[in-house]
């Protein structure tokens, strides 16, 4: 009887109506198990000196550090400054990579001019790096071009980026794919701008 | 002459259990069609394996065919630094100069591909710590004309004795391509001789061989 009500009723209420009332009822579920609530960024804080795993790549971040010119690295504009991160990293996929320029940001920095190091250089001898080969950990230099109007950090967020091996949806190849924040490392800046 | 409806008795009759059964057959053949089907899928191989490069093998001082080359490895040293760009590079391995006479077949090309093997499938791309016009497709090669050079690698101490040298035309797609590849001859009597050269190398530029 009862079933034969809710029938009837449901065949005189227009669609869009039935629509809308399924919306509202499936948010109220939702905000009920705390569906409305604001998401927080939420990555991993991982301490200096520690390693974080980033998928083809292991990385450990050392120090951070404020420099004037640094010839033969040549800024965009001149007087503006260098922000370095200097950083372990050990390839872990089998082949040598070529995509260093992915593994770290610094997003909370202001007046940088790219989001991606302008530089990675290698520290033992300070050639650009192309390629990191397996098996090999390197310390490495991840330069930042900042604006000489911005202010100079005094503490920045590191953030180490990662892969996840894959098919790739359009060519069907094992690839490393889907760039995504691994982790996060809390640095003072060394000013050595006038020492 | 028409029968009355309902009066014609069903070829077949329907019952419950006949019902059941139909359904368990129409679920069991869904079943082994999934089964066939993943069956089938297990043993096709995928993208990567079936795109791979055409290895073709040969050993030290054989030449091999890369379909627009021909590539021989006639040697290889080893030290611990290399000069380039003015100064001494260092490395946490050991460097590997591969020296190699290639000879394009019937037009002009490159080597755009050279890499070092080891046996654990790690793969080493040649140096871009120094300039080397040979592996990064820098060197035109014109058919018939051999030349002789050098390719410098960087590896791990713990795979030295076991890589070997593949070359091919295209930088950026190897796939479905003819691929050489050519074991390194170093024994573990080599490396000791290699870690104690603190001499730095200096990589043998490209020449016309005779």
């Amino acid at each position: 009887m009862a079933a034969g009500w809710i029938v009837n009723a449901a065949r005189k209420v227009p669609v869009h109506q039935v629509g809308l009332g399924v919306g509202a009822l499936a948010l109220a579920v939702s905000g009920l198990f705390g569906g409305l609530t604001t998401v927080r960024d939420q990555v991993p804080t991982v301490t200096a000196s520690a390693a974080t795993d980033g998928g083809p790549w292991r990385v450990t971040v050392i120090r951070a550090r404020l420099f004037n010119d640094l010839p033969p690295l040549s800024l965009q504009k001149a007087g503006d400054r260098w922000l370095v991160v200097v950083a372990t990293v050990e390839v872990t996929a089998a082949e040598s990579r070529g995509d260093m320029t992915d593994i770290l940001r610094v997003p909370a920095v202001p007046g940088l001019l790219t989001k991606e190091p302008s530089y990675v250089v290698l520290a033992r001898d300070s050639t650009n790096v192309e390629y990191l080969n397996p098996g090999m950990p390197e310390k490495i230099g991840f330069f930042w071009e900042q604006a000489a109007g911005s202010p100079a950090p005094t503490e920045v967020d590191v953030r180490v980026y990662g892969k996840t091996q894959r098919l790739d949806a359009l060519t069907g190849h094992l690839n490393w794919l889907d760039l995504a924040v691994r982790g996060q490392v809390h640095l003072t800046v060394d000013d050595q701008r006038n020492k | 002459m028409t029968a009355e409806p309902g009066t014609v008795r069903s070829h077949r009759r329907v019952t419950p259990a006949g019902r059941l059964a139909t359904a368990v057959l129409a679920a069991g053949l869904v079943l082994a069609a999934l089964v066939v089907g993943g069956a089938i899928t297990s043993q096709v191989p995928d993208t990567d394996r079936r795109e791979q490069s055409f290895i073709r093998s040969g050993g030290v001082g054989s030449p091999v065919d890369a379909r627009t080359f021909d590539a021989t490895v006639l040697g290889v040293r080893g030290g611990t630094k290399i000069n380039g760009g003015g100064q001494a590079h260092d490395t946490s391995g050991i460097w590997v100069l591969a020296r190699i006479r290639l000879v394009a077949r019937a037009e002009p090309t490159r080597v755009g591909y050279a890499v070092l093997v080891d046996d654990r499938a790690r793969v080493y791309r040649a140096t871009g710590r120094i300039t080397q016009l040979l592996a990064t497709g820098g060197r035109i090669l014109e058919p018939g004309i051999p030349v002789v050079g050098e390719i410098a690698f960087e590896v791990p101490l713990d795979a030295v004795t076991r890589l070997r040298l593949r070359l091919a035309g295209s930088q950026l797609d190897q796939r479905m391509d003819a691929m050489t590849e050519c074991p390194l001859p170093v024994d573990s009597a080599t490396l000791p001789r290699w870690k104690a050269q603190t001499t730095p190398l200096t990589l043998a530029a490209p020449e016309i061989a005779p």
